[in-house]
């Protein structure tokens, strides 16, 4: 008897508080006769909500966004039905998934026109996949690291395998890492078919830290990003030295190696079993419009495009671009990946 | 004819109970499922046996293969090794703040594997504390990750069970002369049989489904099936995803056969018609189980208050700006809503995925508990028992996708239905919920039904009177590890998670996966603040859940 | 064996104090048990009975006092070590093992080899009755069975004092009385030092030769079964031993009233109703000053009717003084 009271007590403040939790009745305001679109991009999708109902008051639209993963998982969702995937316009899929979608013909040619700037990213001869922002995956070193040692920076990939600077970079694999496969690219674009496995068993040999994701890499073992890291060069983007800035945000203590950078483009395209083509195609020239482009780098890590947006003040100040990264094509990729993780994996893992 | 008839409407009202959580699998579980098979194994309509050949004859998948086995036996045979004494300790023996510890052995559970991974890192890599190990990309630091996720269950499951246990058999054997290990040896353990049998079956499907810990702690050296099956099917090569699915899905039906002979004819019926002893005094002979129960704690809670040491800094300063930052939208472009926002959507999501979670392992439970008059019928009972295990050993990578190409498409469309998610982690539970039921419900004796059912009283009226009573502790300890186990899923979540409701594990990878020290804040630090967050939460609704139970009672 | 006259032989316990969270539950209890002879501890549930057999296996540390066993002091001596052997009311067979291994239980401790272990088992289900069982398992068993089998175990190995904790009161009547009886005879021919706990006063009877009576963890009388039984040493103590009336200074049986023929009885009464009873018929009597009453009515005369007043005499051999010594 003495028990129950205060288990009374208990539930009857703890089960309404509950039921307050619950999720029903939660519908979807749906406003009526506005036609739906739906939009199917990777996790990091992100743009300011301001945007959003603009785009949505102009069109008369009402704008869903699906986020089932990251690009592969994107890809994936797409592929499994590339007649009617439920969706009409994607965004997100970057260079080393692109050719799937194309190889799965889901994809719909994009009516609209590119603009300025963008002509330089798009594929030849492909109207399907539209460029919409592009990024550099850079070796990033840690400047402060070196400067209280006295010891120059590496600044080129060979310098990686120099044994002035053994067991000092950390960088993900390829398998399970979309940065990591650009750098397993990066190395089969420097050193070709013949030279690059040699140089990851020069990277294995000088103590490279192989991690699983980027995160793994840059907040656990690298000096500059975690609290505990011991590896001050890290595989990052050319974008990152603008998000290490001191608090004030005068300066930052990381510096990408613009001579190892690997140009990765994310695309769009209007799905071809789309139910609101039109509105698709509305979609896909609205993330090539301005005001989108310019609030990319800023919500994505990205940069846009077009030439003719301006580019948020500590980006322009700490992430310099490179002028000559490496790239590849979509279909040499696509033929080439698993044959090269599959080496990779027998370089690194033995 | 008569007795035909009878046996007909037994069997018609067993299938009107078990009728909605079959439905539930069939629909949310088997559906998606199969599609996915379907696709790989018979792209075109036809079945391909040599694929299937081809790819079991891979070296790879041999590999892959011998480490999943190996790995989760040595992770459950550790679990088991080292939950023991912690059972004992928390639910025989009067320790001090033993009901907070027994709440905060449910932490490891709901901490996103990502965090996890992390803190492990921080913990066994180059300058960590235990850096000295060597452990850091090895098999130890999966096995020992595993182990840290997996000693709850075995506390809980077999904890439950030794807290019911009748001391007077392990007393009137140490009289007859066996020293305490020989009891413990020739008395305790076989007693405590079943549930250690369920414990075992559990931790090892979630050892050998396990996904985050090895991606990031193996060190891209060690994959297991799970993991090899989330790659192939990034590399779009679904008949080996398939195959290996197959596979996966023959073990999980491999081990729960066994499991059901090592539980015996005894079934495992815990009984309940007696009041439980009550913990007792430490004695000399309990230094070793508490000695161990100390380590355990100590272990378990290093990676934990790494990440909450981790939370606290910036820039390698103390501060507490990670925590202020959690309730401020915009912060971080990392996120589109305050962290607090996402843990409420993640409470949201947890209460109904429990309440359904409990209203469908209660089903099962009373389905598969009911005396069996024939043959048949026990087998069919038995089939159901093991039925509803299966969520637990499938990859949530191919139910994930096997949702979107299935319920989320038309007809039924029901992706942007807000109780999708938390139907699918209802599913995810149901397997520990009807293991924490499924004892105490078969404890029962059935002339207590008899006698309810002579008094006049209808077979529902009879489940009130009689069931009910007795199973609404355990329940509210199944809703405790459903809760838990909701509140961290984040596999099959992640494909269906709706981008303007986050929940919390989903805005934990979001924030650890985008650079930014920019603020006050940093982007990993409110990570781990927020990891620090989602466990005060569980450990707080788990207490109060204990509040609501009589102690012990109950398999779990 | 033949040493039954040495002070210091068997079992004794001295000052004896268990206390859960400092409320005793056994207060400096004393009590002597003879080597080979039977001891039972009489007390009502709650009197602390229990405790102070579990005291003595050494489940139970003590708060005070002492417990020794031929002179030797068992402090410290962890119950596997003690030599005893433990009996509960329901048995506790293992349910994982046979009948058979049940009994070869402590046999297999002491690592007897395995011819011998077969034979003592056989010898032992012998000595209970149960020739044959050993392959049963105990979930097939009756109750009486399942206690014959504990017995059975609890004797295997010749335990130096066997300790009963109530080992027939989950039985029924008739088997109670028949096992009690076996029980008796079984404990004399192994010459088995035994201490019995329980709440019945006929278990008592039936099988100890030394009764022991606990009441709110006290030891408040013990001696000689007939000693105890003929001066019981207040009206509870007398209540224990199966007296259910007090009738002045004197504890009186239920069969001790009978109808007085005419006048002349020790008593007045009025008759409240008549029964019939296993025992033949009985008057309902509210004895003047004492209370409703089973009285044996007269052979051979009419039955008086109910509110008929009567005298009621008291048979003498039916009754026992009060104030017996407390030990």
């Amino acid at each position: 008897m003495r028990r129950i009271l205060p288990t009374l007590v208990t539930g009857a403040l703890v089960l309404p508080a509950l039921a307050a939790c619950s999720t029903f009745g939660e519908g979807e305001s749906a406003s009526g006769g506005t036609e739906k679109l739906v939009l199917v991009a990777h996790e990091s999708f992100s743009l300011p909500d301001e945007l959003i109902e603009e785009f949505e008051a102009e069109h008369d639209v009402d704008l869903e966004i699906r986020q089932p993963g990251d690009a592969g998982a994107v890809v994936t969702e797409i592929a499994l039905n590339p007649d009617d995937s439920g969706a009409d316009a994607v965004f997100g899929v970057d260079t080393t998934f692109a050719s799937r979608l194309l190889d799965a013909d889901a994809l719909e040619s994009f009516e609209g026109d590119l603009p300025s700037g963008a002509d330089a990213f798009a594929l030849a001869d492909e109207d399907r996949l539209v460029p919409v922002d592009s990024g550099n995956v850079c070796v990033n070193v840690d400047t402060a690291w070196f400067a209280e040692r006295g010891l120059a920076e590496p600044e080129s990939l060979d310098d990686l395998v120099d044994p002035t600077y053994a067991d000092l970079f950390v960088t993900p694999g390829p398998v399970d890492s979309s940065p990591g496969l650009a750098f397993l690219l990066t190395t089969v674009a420097a050193y070709g078919e013949d030279g690059w496995r040699d140089y990851w068993r020069g990277l294995v040999d000088n103590g490279t830290e192989l991690v699983a994701g980027w995160s793994d890499a840059y907040y656990t073992s690298f000096t500059g990003g975690g609290e505990d890291g011991q590896r001050p060069i890290v595989l990052s983007y050319d974008s990152s030295p603008a998000f290490t800035t001191t608090e004030d945000g005068s300066a930052t203590t990381t510096r990408a190696l613009l001579d190892t950078c690997f140009t990765q483009v994310e695309y769009a395209g209007v799905l071809r079993g789309a139910d609101n083509p039109e509105g698709a195609q509305e979609l896909v020239s609205w993330l090539l419009s301005e005001e989108v482009q310019a609030a990319l780098p800023d919500n994505m890590y990205v940069y846009p495009v077009r030439d003719d947006v301006e580019l948020p003040a500590a980006w322009a100040e700490f992430a310099p671009r490179p002028a000559a990264p490496y790239t590849m094509e979509p279909a040499e990729i696509a033929a080439n990946r698993e044959t090269w993780i599959g080496e990779w994996r027998e370089e690194t893992q033995r | 004819m008569a007795r035909g008839d009878a046996a007909l409407t037994r069997t018609l009202r067993l299938l009107a109970l078990a009728a909605l959580p079959l439905g539930v699998v069939a629909v949310f579980f088997v559906l998606p499922v199969g599609a996915m098979l379907v696709r790989g194994l018979a792209p075109d309509g036809h079945l391909d046996p040599g694929g299937l050949v081809e790819v079991l004859g891979r070296d790879r998948t041999g590999r892959v293969l011998w480490f999943t086995l190996w790995s989760a036996a040595l992770g459950t045979l550790l679990s088991l090794v080292l939950g023991l004494p912690v059972a004992y300790a928390l639910f025989r023996v009067a320790v001090p703040g033993a009901r907070v510890l027994r709440a905060l052995t449910l932490v490891p559970f709901v901490l996103p594997t990502v965090v996890v991974g992390a803190a492990f890192r921080a913990l066994l890599g180059e300058g960590g504390l235990l850096g000295f190990l060597g452990w850091d990309g090895t098999p130890a630091a999966i096995v020992a990750a595993l182990v840290f996720f997996n000693i709850s269950v075995v506390v809980r499951v077999v904890g439950g069970a030794w807290a019911g246990l009748d001391p007077r058999a392990e007393e009137a054997a140490a009289a007859l002369g066996a020293s305490p290990a020989r009891v413990l040896l020739t008395v305790t353990l076989p007693a405590l049989r079943p549930a250690l049998a369920s414990a075992a079956a559990v931790v090892f499907l979630f050892c050998s489904t396990a996904f985050g810990v090895v991606l990031t702690l193996g060190g891209l050296r060690y994959a297991t099936v799970e993991t090899e099956i989330y790659l192939l099917t990034r590399a779009f090569d679904l008949p080996a995803a398939a195959c290996l699915s197959l596979v996966q899905v023959v073990t999980v039906v491999a081990l729960l056969a066994v499991l059901g002979r090592l539980r015996g004819r005894a079934g495992d019926a815990v009984p309940v018609d007696r009041v439980p002893p009550r913990p007792r005094r430490a004695r000399r002979g309990d230094v070793p189980a508490l000695v161990v129960t100390g380590l355990v704690v100590l272990a378990t809670a290093l990676p934990i208050v790494g990440l909450a040491v981790a939370s606290l800094q910036v820039r390698g300063e103390w501060t507490l700006a990670n925590y202020r930052a959690l309730d401020e939208p915009g912060i971080t472009t990392a996120l589109d809503v305050p962290v607090l926002t996402a843990l409420r959507n993640s409470l949201q999501v947890a209460v109904d995925a429990t309440w359904m979670a409990l209203l469908l392992g209660l089903l099962v439970a009373l389905v598969v508990t009911r005396r069996a008059r024939s043959r048949p019928e026990r087998v069919a009972r038995g089939l159901l028992d093991g039925f509803f295990m299966l969520p637990l050993g499938v990859s949530a990578v191919v139910l994930g996708f096997g949702l979107l190409v299935t319920v989320a498409r038309p007809p039924l469309a029901l992706r942007d239905e807000p109780l999708l998610v938390p139907l699918v982690q209802a599913l995810v539970a149901l397997p520990l919920v009807v293991r924490t039921l499924v004892p105490v419900l078969a404890g029962i004796d059935d002339r207590q039904r008899q006698a309810a059912a002579s008094l006049g009283a209808s077979p529902a009226r009879t489940l009130l009177v009689v069931d009910l009573p007795v199973v609404w502790r355990p329940l509210l300890a199944a809703a405790g590890f459903a809760f838990a186990t909701s509140l961290g899923e984040f596999g099959a979540t992640s494909f269906l998670s709706r981008p303007d409701h986050p929940t919390l594990p989903v805005v934990i990878g979001r924030l650890l996966g985008s650079p930014g020290t920019t603020g006050a804040q940093s982007n990993p630090g409110m990570a781990m603040a927020a990891a620090v967050v989602l466990a005060a939460t569980v450990t707080a609704v788990v207490l109060v859940v204990e509040r609501l139970r009589v102690p012990s009672v109950g398999a779990v | 064996m033949v040493e039954e006259k040495d002070p210091e032989g068997g079992l004794r316990l001295r000052g004896v104090t268990v206390a859960y969270d400092g409320v005793p539950a056994l207060a400096d209890a004393s009590l002597h048990l003879p080597a080979g002879e039977v001891l039972a501890v009489l007390g009502p549930s709650g009197s602390g009975k229990s405790t102070l057999l579990r005291a003595v296996a050494g489940l139970e540390p003590l708060t005070a006092g002492s417990v020794a066993f031929d002179g030797a002091d068992l402090a410290g001596v962890p119950p596997h070590r003690r030599g005893f052997a433990l009996m509960f009311q329901d048995g506790q067979l293992f349910g994982h093992l046979s009948v058979g291994r049940n009994v070869a239980y402590p046999l297999r401790l002491r690592r007897t080899p395995r011819a011998a272990t077969r034979a003592r088992v056989g010898e032992l289900l012998a000595l209970v009755g149960l020739d044959g069982y050993a392959d049963r398992a105990p979930g097939t068993l009756s109750g009486g069975e399942r206690q014959r089998v504990a017995l059975a175990r609890a004797l295997a190995c010749a335990p130096r004092l066997l300790l009963l904790d109530e080992p027939l009161s989950a039985l029924d009547r008739a088997l109670r009385e028949r096992l009690a009886g076996d029980l008796s005879g079984i404990l004399r021919t192994a010459g088995t030092t035994a201490l019995l706990v329980t709440h019945d006063v006929d278990e008592a009877y039936a099988v100890a030769d030394r009764v022991a009576l606990v009441r709110d963890g006290r030891v408040v009388q013990e001696g000689a079964v007939a000693d105890v039984d003929a001066a019981p040493r207040d009206a509870a103590v007398a209540r224990l031993l199966g007296y259910p009336h007090v009738v002045g200074d004197r504890a009186v049986r239920r069969t001790a009233f009978t109808l007085a023929a005419g006048a002349g009885g020790a008593c007045t009464g009025t008759v409240l109703h008549a029964r019939a009873t296993s025992a033949g018929r009985r008057l309902l009597v509210d004895l003047d000053g004492v209370g409703p009453v089973d009285v044996v009515p007269l052979p051979g005369t009419p039955e008086p009717e109910p509110g008929e007043r009567v005298e009621v005499h008291v048979d003498p051999t039916g009754t026992a003084p009060l104030g017996g010594p407390g030990r």
